[in-house]
């Protein structure tokens, strides 16, 4: 063992906490090592002067004075610091909330005016359609050709309910076309529409003056199919015709026994 | 022997032919619908100059079988020397097509052919037109109608003759009354629709197997026929689809409207 290792060991030497074999080693250095020596009877010294030193009562007003600093140093602290919290977490909170709401109520009047934009849009679109159908089928009814004017008549199965105006403008066609297919095009597209009277006044005013057997025959089975009694007179007519054919004549017979 | 007969058959076409030369040429500027009214059967080819071209006498338009023909009487020939100096003239109008004796008339784009003759005072017309113009023709109670390779709209009526369209196209308006009626499309103009119906005929109609179409067929007391896919399918090659209600169905995916309707005739649908 060195000097520096048995200097360090002189605290637990004297306070007896070495174990034996130190122990032994810190006695063999000290017999041969005279400084060391006179280091332990330094320490050896200085322990025995802290021990006889009488421990130092402040006085009385000094101890209080600290207590209040300490008092008063404390109270500066926990006031100061909750004080802060406070105040950062009301400011971040209010700030965090004001950007929400806002955010919020931006979101919900851009949905809400969109939304209402876009509604009042398709509901304007979809009257704008609507419409042009509308005078587009009218115009189409009119159109020269046979062709288009059959293809007019398809439109109006594509609306939910045609205005009269449409149905006036069918049954227009109906009556009065000169081409049979249109004509024919035209019963069955208002055969859809069983609740009318207007189209139930068609299909009689139809049965009394239309020639073409393929059209008696669409009117009489209409007729026939909402029970209209009103078309039992013309039906029984058409049976003394002798220029309506038997087979339109069999359709009528079918037709009375149905109304009958 | 049978070489005898197609010789005499050969020179009958040609004395019939060369007796059937006069024909009446207007051209078409300007008009977009020709509407033929006549009581005899008629013939429309296509034509390629923007001229309309009427032909009397109509070699193949009639229907060989139809009592009809037999009533057929021998045109007036203007080499007759009882004519000499004199004009035929009608109770329906007077003839402005060069003696070929229908009656014409130009309203705006539609051009107007009202046959001045009867049924009996004809044996048909052989008429050339473009495709550029729609076709408008009413046979009358007699004639039939025979329309071959026009793309134009036609809207064809008979009441006893038959109608025959071969290689249209479409938008096709026919009915008759009681004729047939044969249709076979090359191709289907998908811009307006096309309805054929008669009363106590038969309709045949023949598609492209790609036609695109929603078709409604309908025969009140006849039965349709059909080798398309409109209904489930059967085990045999043709299947009977029918009862009181209209068939529809889409070919292809749909397309443009076809009705065909029949009250006591059969329809049949095939794949061309």
């Amino acid at each position: 063992m060195n000097c520096k290792g048995t200097e360090l060991k002189i605290m637990a030497y004297l306070e007896g906490n070495l174990s034996d074999k130190e122990l032994q080693e810190f006695e063999r250095h000290l017999s041969q090592c005279d400084s060391c020596k006179n280091k332990l009877r330094q320490s050896k010294l200085l322990l025995k002067t802290i021990n006889n030193t009488e421990p130092f009562e402040p006085e009385i007003g000094h101890k209080i004075s600290f207590e209040k600093m300490l008092a008063e140093e404390k109270r500066l602290l926990i006031k100061g610091n909750s004080q802060k919290t406070t105040f950062i977490s009301w400011k971040t909170a209010f700030q965090v909330a004001a950007s929400i709401v806002l955010l919020l109520a931006g979101y919900l009047y851009g949905e809400h005016n969109g939304k209402m934009g876009a509604q009042v849009q398709i509901t304007s679109l979809e009257k704008q359609t609507g419409t042009l159908k509308t005078e587009m089928t009218l115009a189409m009814l009119h159109n020269r050709s046979a062709s288009k004017r059959i293809q007019a008549v398809g439109y109006s199965e594509e609306m939910k309910m045609p205005e009269n105006q449409v149905l006036q403008a069918i049954i227009e066609r109906l009556l009065n076309d000169e081409n049979v297919n249109v004509r024919l095009a035209a019963a069955e597209a208002l055969s859809r529409f069983q609740q009318k009277t207007l189209v139930k006044n068609a299909f009689i005013s139809a049965l009394e003056t239309e020639k073409n057997p393929d059209i008696q025959i669409a009117v009489i089975q209409f007729l026939a199919n909402v029970k209209d009694k009103r078309a039992i007179a013309p039906m029984k007519r058409l049976l003394d015709k002798p220029q309506v054919p038997g087979y339109v004549k069999l359709q009528v017979h079918d037709g009375l026994a149905q109304l009958l | 022997m049978k070489r005898t007969t197609i010789i005499t058959l050969t020179i009958l076409l040609i004395a019939f032919s060369a007796r059937a030369q006069k024909e009446f040429r207007k051209s078409l500027s300007g008009v977009s619908r020709i509407a033929i009214e006549t009581e005899t059967s008629i013939k429309v080819l296509k034509g390629t100059t923007n001229e309309l071209i009427i032909k009397e006498g109509c070699a193949d338009c009639m229907d060989k079988n139809d009592m009809m023909s037999h009533f057929q009487k021998k045109e007036d020939t203007l080499e007759d020397e009882r004519i000499k100096g004199l004009t035929p003239i009608y109770a329906g109008g007077k003839d402005n097509t060069e003696g070929i004796g229908l009656y014409m008339d130009q309203d705006g784009e539609v051009l107007r052919l009202k046959d001045l003759k009867s049924f009996f005072n004809r044996s048909g017309l052989t008429i050339t037109v473009p495709s550029s113009a729609a076709l408008i023709v009413n046979c009358g109670n007699m004639g039939s109608a025979v329309i071959e390779g026009l793309t134009s709209e036609l809207e064809i009526e008979t009441t006893i003759g038959l109608i025959e369209l071969n290689n249209v196209t479409g938008p096709v308006t026919a009915h008759s009354s009681v004729g047939n009626i044969n249709a076979v499309f090359t191709n289907v103009n998908q811009d307006a629709p096309i309805s054929i119906s008669s009363s106590t005929g038969i309709i045949d109609v023949s598609l492209p197997t790609t036609t695109k179409a929603s078709v409604e067929l309908k025969s009140t007391m006849g039965t349709v026929f059909t080798n398309f896919d409109l209904v489930e399918p059967r085990e045999d090659g043709l299947k009977a689809i029918g009862g009181n209600r209209s068939i529809q169905g889409d070919l292809n995916n749909g397309g443009v409207k076809i009705s065909l309707k029949a009250s006591t005739g059969n329809i049949y649908l095939r794949k061309k």
